[in-house]
């Protein structure tokens, strides 16, 4: 296989849609790289922290951009992503899972520099070979990857249901609001994914500064945050304990 | 907070002891913030509204924060004055104000003042160890210089030249070494406390019971066990175990009286929040 044969990979069967971009599963992508070049290899570059250690990122005025170099038939291509959040937005101070998921999303796109699925990347619905036999059905834009397979027709819910939603805007509120509101649908509905408490106060922590922000500014949305997050943990705690 | 004037002192000096001249910054969390006990400082959040303090209760720190504030304005080559340095864990930032950096061949010598009691000096000196500890991490971590010292400038505010206690510091003012720990220790202790305070934080939010405070955030004084006989006031020695205790009392011929050792900081109300306190005011009640 060549790099140019990676170009005609159709990878559509391994690709999911979520809010509005198309994900392509890094771990296919790599299975993919592997068949095409036993030798292939992948290297996230670290940036200095202090002088004892390192970190997979380069810290951008307190966001974070994850560089990732793939080698394939033994030219390395680099690319690099901001670590985001569901709404593709840069996450500031991201936590260990956010760099994990840009890392792998970051490989993903690095792969599609060697062409495979670089026609998602550009906005086509098939591969070179593939889209010359067919008609094309509208551009999509991309993004990589998904982190964990299982978690993606949860995801896929979560999103539509949250894209579907009217947000409701009082009288006065701007698009910060908006985004308030938009914010904290967006943890009520993530809860879905808290299966123990352990990782509901984890995912309560990680969001800690929004969540202090929106009691702030918004307090009505922070106790309907807060309201569905006291009554998962007590259910959880029941399940977690049930002999207490 | 309300300041109440009990003694009547007159208004400029309670509008000057009231003033709050504390500033952390940006930061969520400073570096005595993060040593202090999460329950107390949730506690005070809770309460701030509620609670009372007598201005003459300020004057004692308020004469070390208006100390720092003139030396903070004293230029001096070779140091860097009052520096407050940021830093960002998990997101969470903290901060920690550095009284004075000398800048030696060797790197930075962190020098904190403190405007102590002469007890002070002479007891152990564990908070300090951990205060500057973390500000040479934070030395260390941000401004990426080298820091090869560590000390403390103890200006004793009660200090007579006739004491003749064991260890009692040799002149008014006395400069002290504290020992130095490496950066894993130090951030490990930074992430300990900090999750600790978060933990706390998202207890209190979601209406849980907040982790209680330990013997050593209450100042716990050792349980001792004096030795008294019949007719005799005043105990014959005092002994940290019992068995010492028993033996000595078998041999006087008298007995042994524990004296349970007690939560200062919640008896003195050192916290600001102890009248609210489930833990302490639980166990008021079960010993009366």
């Amino acid at each position: 296989m060549t790099p140019h044969d990676l170009l005609k990979v159709n990878v559509n069967e391994h690709t999911e849609k979520k809010n509005g971009l198309t994900y392509l599963s890094w771990a296919w992508a790599w299975a993919e790289a592997l068949k095409a070049d036993p030798a292939a290899t992948f290297e996230v570059k670290t940036f200095a922290h202090d002088q004892y250690t390192e970190m997979p990122y380069m810290n951008v005025n307190g966001t974070a951009l994850v560089w990732v170099t793939v080698t394939l038939f033994g030219q390395p291509r680099t690319c690099m992503l901001p670590v985001m959040d569901y709404r593709n937005k840069p996450i500031p101070n991201p936590d260990a899972f956010a760099v994990n998921t840009a890392i792998m999303r970051c490989m993903t796109k690095a792969l599609a520099l060697h062409g495979l699925g670089l026609y998602i990347y550009s906005g086509d619905d098939l591969p070179e070979e593939d889209a010359k036999a067919a008609p094309s059905t509208g551009a999509t834009a991309s993004m990589g990857e998904l982190t964990r397979k299982e978690d993606g027709p949860k995801y896929e819910k979560i999103i539509a249901k949250t894209a579907k939603k009217t947000i409701a805007i009082g009288e006065g509120w701007d698009n910060s609001d908006a985004s308030r509101k938009l914010f904290s649908d967006g943890m009520i509905e993530w809860t879905t994914h808290c299966t123990t408490v352990a990782g509901l106060n984890s995912y309560w922590k990680s969001n800690e500064l929004q969540l202090d922000s929106l009691k702030e500014t918004h307090p009505p949305l922070y106790e309907e945050v807060l309201k569905c997050f006291k009554a998962l943990k007590l259910k959880l705690n029941q399940t977690e304990k049930p002999n207490e | 907070m309300k300041i109440t004037n009990k003694q009547g002192l007159p208004a400029p000096l309670v509008a000057l002891l009231a003033r709050d001249f504390y500033t952390k910054g940006a930061s969520q969390y400073s570096v005595t913030e993060l040593m202090s006990p999460p329950k107390i400082r949730r506690m005070r959040e809770q309460y701030d509204e509620e609670m009372e303090v007598d201005a003459t209760k300020l004057i004692a720190s308020q004469l070390g924060t208006f100390m720092h504030a003139r030396l903070e304005k004293k230029s001096v080559d070779g140091y860097t004055n009052e520096e407050r340095i940021f830093h960002s864990i998990d997101g969470i930032t903290i901060s920690g104000a550095v009284d004075l950096q000398e800048h030696t061949d060797n790197g930075i010598v962190i020098i904190d003042y403190k405007f102590v009691k002469a007890w002070s000096v002479m007891k152990s000196k564990d908070d300090w160890v951990t205060q500057l500890n973390i500000y040479k991490w934070l030395v260390e971590t941000v401004k990426k210089q080298k820091v090869c010292g560590l000390k403390i400038c103890a200006i004793i505010k009660d200090y007579t030249a006739h004491s003749t206690q064991e260890n009692y510091p040799e002149a008014e003012a006395v400069m002290i070494d504290i020992p130095m720990w490496d950066s894993v220790t130090t951030e490990t202790y930074v992430r300990k406390r900090l999750e600790m305070h978060r933990a706390a934080k998202q207890a209190q939010e979601f209406g849980e019971d907040l982790e209680p405070c330990t013997d050593e955030d209450r100042w716990m004084s050792e349980t001792i066990y004096a030795v008294k006989r019949e007719g005799r006031k005043t105990a014959i020695r005092v002994f940290k175990t019992i068995e010492e205790a028993n033996e000595l009392a078998e041999k006087e011929k008298g007995y042994v009286e524990e004296r349970k050792g007690e939560p200062r900081r919640c008896i003195g109300d050192f916290c600001g929040v102890s009248k609210w306190c489930k833990q302490y005011q639980g166990e008021l009640n079960d010993a009366s």
